[in-house]
């Protein structure tokens, strides 16, 4: 319970940091950098749940983009208030994810790590080419969400980005809180046994497919209420926004972060790549790809572990000779 | 239906064996997928732009030069990136990162803008009433000595034997006293030596920017997963189907063609997760 104490004591402290963050630090690229790392966290908390089964999946963009465009047909065809196409995206996300993952998860492995990214170019060229509903290359605009009042506060989209960044800081602390409560209960013992012997949790009477399904589902669902705050914010949605490219940086930046956390180190990584990627761009315009790749390349071969490994680095380099805190 | 569809869809084969053996080759020595591989196809596409269109050197000095130099950034990138990190699922984000850095210097280099090669063959056959650019023939001849090459490489020479131990059972070939590090390096060194020849063979009949490497990367992953992994044969003949799938496939459905590609493999995964020609080693 002491170690569940700390724990909290220091979501504590990082709910209030990021609450009075935007309020103290007055700057307008930095809060937009914010606000999409908040959409990646949401999709890399997805992937390490994924991989928390074992599985590799290379298509996460692949259910971005379904939530992506369901929340944009729901908006600009249907006037649909976002509160209702966020839930919506996820659910529609979910949905595919657990028919694609009753029928791909059997093989699992890299076969299902092929299968994903395949299944993520199958999403790029619908999304391309079915211009019946996702008008092609050109996309889709997505009106300004209409001003909520909850009691007498009235949240406006319109006139600042606060409520993009708060809702998005709010997405990824439910995400975050459900996948960290999930990863200590009995669920979560035995996706962690899944994950490191799949052959034996099977012989002890684990159901490996429900699992697995399970979490996929429910990483999708994240994934796509992710890529659904993500047209919201840019007020388009189009083929180039979900790519495999999209798939690979979810990847990058749990692998970053740390994979060996379910929580912590996907949502830093995911907060590094992007608003380092974002602050590449300004710095340095046409080197983006280039310096986004050679970070990337670094942090592995630094902290092969993750950023979240920075404090047992930290360690060895004060007191040289051990092997620094496990 | 036009015999240069089928001429086309022998084109399309090639580009897609070159690269899924190569890749299949580096992934049953080392054991990862190198996600970079079409940016090793790009690379030597720009080699030949350099050498062919830019330095007015031949064709063929061209593609030699673009195997051999960007065979040897493979060797590099094997060296000092991947084997230093040794860890699987690192080395695969480590390859992915290598996209970014290639397209990255590239665009420093040369631009985004696309580039045109000038044809290395011009005219045509006639055989039978049939006119048949010479240029996509000369292509395929190519692709196909090449393979040839490779075949005999890997199953009439010592070396070629050694790559097949180590591909099939690291830790005896080790045994046998076989250096399989430094086969992966030459292993890495030829895969992406054949990515290269099959950018610069496709150079002059499509253009060159810094991301026309994705798209034979993922044909050629999905080459290996029809022919089943690790296997060199089954790359060959996934990478022909799915060239019939591409050029075929557009003549009847257009560009859902595509969408055919990527079923077809789901739909192989199913049935047949060891791949469809049965190949399988592992």
């Amino acid at each position: 319970m002491g170690l569940h104490f700390k724990k909290l004591a220091k979501i504590g402290v990082v709910v209030t940091l990021v609450i009075f963050f935007p309020l103290l630090v007055r700057d307008r690229f930095l809060l937009a950098a914010l606000t999409e790392s908040g959409i990646w966290c949401l999709c890399a908390i997805g992937f390490a749940a994924v991989f928390r089964v074992g599985q590799i999946s290379m298509g996460q963009a692949a259910f971005m983009a379904i939530g992506g465009y369901v929340a944009a047909i729901m908006a600009s065809k249907g006037g649909i208030p976002i509160w209702l196409t966020l839930p919506a995206a996820g659910a529609a996300a979910a949905l595919v994810a657990c028919f694609l993952g009753l029928v791909v998860l059997r093989i699992g492995g890299l076969y299902f790590a092929i299968a994903t990214l395949a299944f993520g170019e199958i999403t790029t060229i619908i999304s391309r080419n079915w211009a019946d509903v996702t008008q092609g290359p050109s996309g889709i605009a997505l009106p300004v969400p209409d001003d909520l009042s909850i009691g007498g506060l009235v949240i406006s989209f319109s006139r600042s980005a606060l409520p993009f960044y708060y809702l998005s800081a709010l997405l990824v602390l439910v995400a975050g809180l459900i996948f960290w409560r999930l990863d200590r209960t009995r669920m979560g013992r035995i996706t962690r046994s899944v994950a490191e012997n799949d052959i034996l949790s099977e012989h002890l009477g684990i159901h490996l497919m429900k699992y697995r399904v399970i979490m996929f589902t429910l990483a999708a669902f994240f994934t796509g209420v992710g890529g659904a705050l993500y047209v919201h914010y840019l007020l388009w949605v189009g083929p180039p926004l979900f790519t495999g490219a999209q798939s690979f940086a979810v990847l990058m930046m749990c692998v970053v972060g740390g994979i060996g956390s379910s929580v912590t180190g996907p949502v830093l990584g995911a907060l590094l790549l992007t608003i380092s990627g974002t602050y590449m761009g300004i710095l340095f315009e046409g080197l983006r790809p280039l310096s986004y790749g050679l970070l990337v390349l670094a942090v592995i071969w630094l902290l092969p572990q993750g950023v979240m490994d920075v404090k047992r680095v930290f360690a060895r380099l004060a007191m040289p000779g051990t092997k620094g805190v496990k | 239906m036009p015999v240069g569809i089928w001429l086309d869809a022998l084109v399309l084969s090639s580009i897609y064996v070159l690269m899924a053996s190569g890749l299949v080759l580096v992934f049953s020595i080392m054991g990862i997928f190198n996600f970079a591989h079409g940016q090793f196809y790009m690379m030597g596409a720009y080699a030949v732009y350099c050498i062919f269109e830019k330095a007015g050197g031949g064709f063929f000095p061209g593609l030699v030069v673009a195997a051999l130099t960007v065979g040897f950034i493979g060797v590099l990138v094997e060296r000092m990136i991947y084997r230093t990190i040794a860890q699987p699922m690192q080395v695969v984000v480590a390859s992915i990162a290598m996209i970014s850095v290639f397209e990255g210097i590239i665009t420093l280099v040369f631009g985004p803008s696309p580039k045109s090669v000038m044809s290395a063959f011009s005219g045509t056959i006639k055989a039978g009433g049939i006119a048949l650019s010479m240029e996509r023939a000369f292509t395929v001849i190519v692709a196909v000595g090449l393979m040839a090459g490779l075949y005999l490489f890997l199953n009439r020479t010592r070396l070629g034997l050694f790559i097949r131990a180590s591909a099939q059972e690291p830790t005896a070939a080790r045994l046998f006293g076989i250096h399989v590090a430094r086969l992966g390096s030459l292993v890495m060194g030829i895969g992406c030596g054949l990515a290269a020849l099959a950018g610069g063979i496709m150079a002059p009949i499509f253009y060159v920017d810094p991301w026309i490497g994705n798209t034979p990367l993922i044909m050629a992953l999905l080459a290996i997963v029809i022919g089943g992994m690790g296997s060199l044969m089954g790359a060959v003949l996934g990478g022909i189907l799915l060239g019939i799938i591409g050029s075929v496939g557009a003549y009847f459905v257009g560009f859902w063609s595509q969408l055919l590609a990527f079923t077809v493999v789901i739909a192989v995964l199913l049935v047949r997760p060891q791949g469809v020609f049965g190949f399988s080693e592992k």
